[in-house]
Formats: C-alpha cells, structure tokens, sequence
C-alpha cells in the first residue's frame, strides 16, 4: 500500500481503513493527514512483521500474497470465542515454543479451578514448574528425579501461561497442583519434555580441535538464526524468581 | 582439489483451499499461481535440460494437500479459466498499451509464458502437470520426498503419536496413489524436528530426512564435518543439516540474488494500480484489488520511480548469479579439501514457490545452475540416496529440536494470536482416538462419517493456518478454515455420540472437502507411547 493508492480511496474508504487498522478519527481529519496517519502505521506494521520474521520465512509468506491489503475484509472475528471454553476433563499439556519458554495450557473437570479449589478445600491453586534429572522411563518419574522446581500462583479464570524455562540442556514438567497448610494435591501433569541447549557462534567455534573450528568457519554461523538469549516475551507469563531477577 | 556435491531439495505445498461454492475464490488463486509461475515454468526448465543433455537432479517434495489439488478436475478446469482470462486481460493490455515497445516486449513475455502453459496444461499433461514430475522421476533426475499429509508441524504435536502416525501414513497412501513410489527421504514441514520422531519415519521405511542447521550444530555431540555431512540418528536414519550459508543467497531478500534490482518487482500488480472499473472483471469478486500476475515493473531500488522490467537484463543476471553461487562454493570446497576426508554435500532446501512465483526468474537461475555445473567438474548435483550410498555416515548424534522457523524453533506457530487452536486440535484427535476404539470395524455410512472426521483431523492441523495468522495475511480465513474443520470433526463426534449420523449432510461435506479420498479412519487407532 503506497500514498498512491491510498490517494485513490474514497474519503469513507480511507475512514474504513483508518478503522481496521485501530485508528481513532476525528470527523473533521482533513484527507491528507489521514493518509499520513495509515501510512505511518501500515509502515509500523510492516517493519514489526519484518522483525518476526526472518528471510525464509518472509519468502513463505508470499506464496499467500494476493494483495498488499484487502480492505474490503471482514473485520476480524473472535473465532477463538466460537470454540468451547472448557472440554470438562482434567489435563494438562506442555508445548516446548523454544529452549526458553513453553506454552501450557490446561483444562479441570467441571471447567473452572475454582469450583475444584472449593472443592478439594485448597488455599491457592499453583502451576509447578519442575526440572527433572533425566526422562523418566515410564509414564510416572519419581521425586528423586525432580533438581529444581518453582510454583506460579494461577488465577481461577486462567487456563494457560508461557512458562520461562530458566536452564537448558535438561528436562522439564508442569503440573497444575492445588495447596493449603495441610497438604497439595496434584491434580495433573504433563509428560517430561527435554529442552535442548542453545550455543552460541563463540562456542560452537570453541572446540580444542582446531581443524574441526577452521571447518565450522565455513559454516558462516554468523548467519545462524536462533534464538540465543532475551527472547520476545509472549502474552501471558510465568516466571521464576531467577528468571525475574534476570529480565 | 576437493571434489563436492550439491544436494537442491525443493518443496512444494499449498493447504487443501477448494471452494467451489463459489464461482471465483480468492484464496484458489495460491494454487493458480503456483501452476503458472512455479510449476510449470519448472516443467520447462526441466524439460530443456533433459534435451540438451544437461545433467541434473533434484530432490522434490510435493506435499499431499497439493498433490490432490493438482489431480482434482474442479480445479484443473478452473486453472484453465484463470489463464485463459489473464490472456483476455493480456490482450486488453497490448490494446491499452499499443505504441510503447518497453510493453510490448513485457506483455509478449506474459503472453508466451500463459499461452505455452496453457497448451502443454491441456495438451502435453492432460490437466495432469504430476505426469510431468513422474516421467522426470522415473528417469532419475528427480528423487521424490514424502511429507506430511497436511503439513503439520510436528514437534506441536509430538504428544499425540497418533496424530503423527495418522499424517505420515496418508502421506504415504496418497505419494504410492499417485507415484506408485515409496519414498527414501521425508521433508518435515517447516523442517521442524523433534526427537523421537525419526521413529515413525523409519516405521515407514523412510531413510533420512532434512533438519534445520542447529538441528545438527547443537547436538551434544558436537558433529565433526557439521553440516557438510550427515548424521546417523541412534535408529538408523540420516539427518541431513540444511546449509544456510549457501541458501542464503537465495532466501535472503535483502542480501540475496532475488533482491537484485533488475529482476521483476513482486508487489507492482496492474491489479493494484490500474483503475477499478478498467481491472474490476479480472478480480475475483470484481470489486476488491489483488494480484493479477501482470506485474510491469523491475525491483529498480527502495526509493524513487521504478523502471519498466527488462525480461533480456534479467536473463543476464540470472546466469551471473547462478555462477557466482557455484564460485562461492568452489571456495569452500577449496577450503575444505584438508579437512574432510570424504567429498562434503551442501544440501540446499527451499520452498519449491519461491522460485518463479516470488523470484519471477527463480526457473531460469535453477536452468542456469545446472548449466553452468555441467561445464566444470568440482561440484556436482546429486541426490540425497545416491549420497548415502556412496559415502555413508561418518558422524552419529541424536538431532534436538529446531525448525527452520524465525529465531529457529516453533515460535512462528504457536504464538499469542495461535496457542488458543491447539487446545482444540489436540482434543479432536483424542476423541479421533476414542473413535477408532468405539467403531473398530464400521462399514457403510458409519464409516463414512469417520473417515470424514479423520479428514477434518487432519485438515485442521495445518502448519499453514498458523503460520498465515502469525504472518498477518488472511488472517480471517486462517481462523475461518480451523474453525469449520474442527466444528465439522465434532458434528460427526456427536452424531456418532447420539447414533444419528444426517447423510445429506455428511454427503455435501464429502462433497466438499474430498482430499484423500481412499482414507481409512483407523489411522488414528492409538499408538504406543515408546516412540
């Protein structure tokens, strides 16, 4: 979209527009400041898509280029309102985004963990994070196993979190767990997941092999795009007290 | 000097888009496209390398959403339309155009690229442009890949055994359907790997596959010839680590040969520019601006006027470029030669529509490739097996999870605006499971419907739906296609639930979402978790 076309949109076009895009106008804008106005924006936007995306996958994406902007779409719906909210059946999945964060989401019999606090007489209900020593043969791993582990308070209207994983190269579970002064009581958890380690240029160039490094120079590992360290927060967090400390 | 190999594997997919409840969708246009710019400018290219004696070989996935939309004659007969009318609108053009000779000869290039693709369409392939993909594999130049039925992105679904296996065995019926082929090497889409799922690789006799380069890099064992050479996996596959160095002058839009400014600019489409009431008939719904094909400018520069494409330039550039990527390599198979001790391979994937469809003169670079590797003997094309086959596997290591994805993992799919789908998709395939376990041995309607509900499953699951609301694209329809699907899937659970299953009902979304047809429900039936 250039001023070019913008230009060539009818005032209550470039109004719609102006709308799809989050922009409050005033009625008596005059024409060409609002054109300034979605330019900055879709400028905005297209430098943020950019950033989220590296070459590969800005080259896939053209493949479901039609337009530049189709501005007589329907303004988005709330799809995801359309789905159920809860499936009434206690479960708990932890999906690896990254070494750094996991997305876990969860679901409780009777579909709110309120009603189970209440009924399971519990103080607070808590998302343990734990770190375990080596993946577990069968289905159930053994406390022993578990190094480390952190609790994230949850609220009763929450049904999932990005979890930060402090440490990598190990392995990780999450278990929704219920508490008070007596006791906890786990009401599920999720499989053991290994989290890989991430090295970076220097240290994949840091072998006593020097014929092995001369070879990795070749690799152009400059070029190498990963994830390393600070990654982008997602939405919703959960973090450990050393993952707080260090952010 | 050290002798080297290339290993070019391209992928071509597109999800399963088939509306014909509408005369003219929008979304079709993906595939209309790719037939136009992608494949059957590839057919050609490779069509003249074989008569001129010029030896080749590439590694092809095609996924099987794309499979099936290329063998289906709804969509056949609508591409014909599509080109047909861009030769209409073509013919408009030269009329509005008339007296400016830099037009002409872009036209005449759009003309002679529609018309000779509309003839061997029709006439040389039947409307079956994958007659073409089978000759060149029977012949040996193109080693075929299998890949997931519906492009999963599986390390989101490596919980699910099931929802593996399910998408690797309709993968595989539909490529043996169609090629009569069992394919050696899997192309996991969006290279995502996770370990443990070379196994259902394996289990269906496929011998290696593709990762991303970290894939291999940061392997506890840190692999001694990287990702110049495979890797055994502990089960016996071969991971082969894909060579961004070398890829990246194709990718790479900014730094890469496609960025030149004398190629074909991307986005300057008479659609969007010409006048609607000029252009309208040629737009799908007539009203709103997209793409036509017709695109007049050259990529010219970030600022000022662009300057009309010169269709002779750009050939001249594209040799350029396909020979500078061979000296690049050249180099560091120089470099290489005292530190292996077998010929390194640089294996090279990309998306199959990159070339043609975003890099108008992507066929010609890789007719140009091949070309200018048959005239000197350092580096020489080869196929994945052949590789294995001749040199083995120096290096073992288990692979860690990776994808070719933005910041390398599965970010672009599972985001803050895409993790609500997978709660639901992960729960269609456990009721999928309960299915198979509660019918074992259904015939007739109920069979029907359950093979219906496996289709949705799976359609649901596309890495596509995702990636396009992350990408910011058509993000409505994105959201509009795992709805439906997974609305669809849980009709026929509660139909099946309450015993009444409406045949009318089921009949008209068999009708309309038909892919896969020989599928067998009992794919889904429940996997050990060993894998």
């Amino acid at each position: 979209m250039n001023r070019e076309r913008l230009e060539a949109l009818t005032d209550e076009a470039l109004r719609k527009l102006a709308a799809l895009e989050g922009l409050d106008v005033p009625d008596d804008v005059e024409r060409i400041l609002l054109i300034d106005a979605i330019l900055e924006v879709l400028e905005e936007k297209q430098e943020e898509q950019e950033l989220h995306n590296n070459n590969l996958m800005q080259v896939s994406q053209k493949k479901y280029d039609l337009t530049l902007l189709d501005i007589e779409s329907i303004p988005e719906e709330n799809i995801e309102t359309m789905l159920p909210v809860s499936y009434h059946e206690t479960k708990i999945q932890f999906l690896l985004r990254d070494p750094y964060w996991a997305y876990v989401y969860w679901d409780v019999k009777g579909g709110s963990l309120s009603a189970l606090k209440r009924e399971l007489e519990a103080e607070k209900v808590v998302l343990r994070v734990l770190r375990h020593r080596s993946m577990p043969k069968g289905a159930q791993y053994s406390s022993s196993d578990v190094v480390d582990s952190f609790d994230i308070d949850l609220g009763c209207k929450d049904y999932s979190w990005y979890v930060n994983l402090p440490v990598q190269d190990t392995y990780y579970s999450v278990a929704i767990v219920f508490t008070s002064k007596q006791h906890e009581i786990i009401v599920s958890q999720s499989d053991v997941q290994y989290v890989p380690p991430v090295y970076s240029f220097e240290e994949l160039l840091n072998s006593s092999d020097m014929q092995q490094n001369s070879l990795y120079l070749l690799m152009e590992l400059e070029k190498l795009d990963v994830l390393y360290t600070k990654p982008t927060m997602p939405d919703r967090l959960g973090l450990s007290d050393e993952a707080l400390q260090s952010l | 000097m050290q002798k080297g190999y290339l290993i070019l594997a391209l992928h071509a997919h597109l999800p399963y888009v088939r509306h014909l409840e509408y005369e003219d969708f929008f979304e079709e246009h993906w595939l209309f496209e790719a037939i136009a710019e992608t494949y059957m400018p590839l057919l050609r290219v490779f069509n003249r390398l074989e008569q001129d004696g010029i030896p080749w070989k590439i590694a092809l996935s095609i996924s099987p959403t794309l499979i099936t939309m290329l063998e289906d004659g709804e969509l056949q007969r609508r591409y014909i339309r599509y080109t047909e009318r861009l030769l209409d609108l073509i013919g408009k053009e030269e009329e509005r155009t008339k007296g400016n000779p830099e037009y002409k000869t872009i036209l005449a290039m759009y003309r002679d690229l529609h018309e000779a693709n509309l003839k061997e369409f029709t006439t040389l392939y039947d409307q079956h442009i994958l007659k073409g993909i089978e000759y060149y594999s029977k012949k040996g130049y193109i080693e075929l890949l299998l890949t997931s039925a519906t492009h999963a992105y599986l390390p989101l679904y490596s919980s699910y055994p099931e929802a593996v296996h399910a998408q690797l065995i309709t993968a595989l019926e539909t490529m043996q359907g169609v090629f009569g082929k069992t394919p050696k090497g899997f192309w996991l889409p969006e290279m995502g790997y996770y370990p443990g799922v070379e196994s259902f690789l394996k289990d269906i006799g496929i011998k290696y596959f593709f990762t991303a380069t970290h894939g291999i890099l940061f392997m506890k064992n840190r692999p001694k010839y990287g990702i110049f050479a495979p890797v055994e996996c502990p089960n016996g596959l071969l991971a082969f680590g894909r060579d961004m160095a070398a890829s990246h002058s194709v990718w790479s839009a900014n730094e890469g040969y496609p960025g030149d400014f004398v190629y074909r600019d991307f986005y300057r489409d008479i659609g969007l520019d010409l006048p609607l009431d000029y252009i309208g008939s040629y737009l799908p719904d007539g009203h709103s601006r997209c793409f036509t094909g017709l695109k007049y400018y050259a990529i010219t520069g970030k600022e000022g006027e662009k300057q009309l494409y010169n269709p002779i330039s750009a050939s001249k550039k594209v040799i350029e470029h396909a020979e500078n990527f061979i000296y690049t390599r050249s180099k560091v198979l120089n470099k290489l030669d005292t530190l292996m001790e077998i010929p390194p391979v640089f294996v090279c994937p990309f998306d199959a529509e990159l070339f043609g469809h975003w890099w108008f003169e992507g066929p010609q670079w890789i007719e140009a490739l091949f070309r200018t590797l048959s005239q000197q003997d350092q580096l020489e094309s080869i196929h994945p097996s052949q590789y294995i086959k001749e040199y083995g596997a120096v290096q073992k290591g288990q692979p860690v999870f990776s994808s070719w994805g933005n910041q390398g993992y599965s970010e672009v799919w599972l985001d803050g605006g895409t993790d609500w789908l997978y709660r639901h998709t992960h729960k269609a395939i456990e009721r999928m499971v309960d299915l198979t376990e509660r019918y074992p041995d259904e015939k007739g309607l109920k069979a029907r419907a359950l093979n219906q509900a496996a289709r949705e499953v799976l359609l649901s699951q596309a890495s596509d739906w995702p990636f396009i609301i992350h990408a910011g694209t058509t993000v409505s329809y994105a959201k509009r296609r795992v709805l439906e699907h997974l609305q669809n899937f849980t009709r026929i659970y509660d139909a099946l639930c309450s015993g009444v299953v409406s045949t009318e009902w089921l009949t008209k979304l068999e009708k309309k979402n038909v892919v896969f047809p020989k599928i067998d429900y009992r794919i889904f039936r429940r996997q050990k978790r060993s894998h």
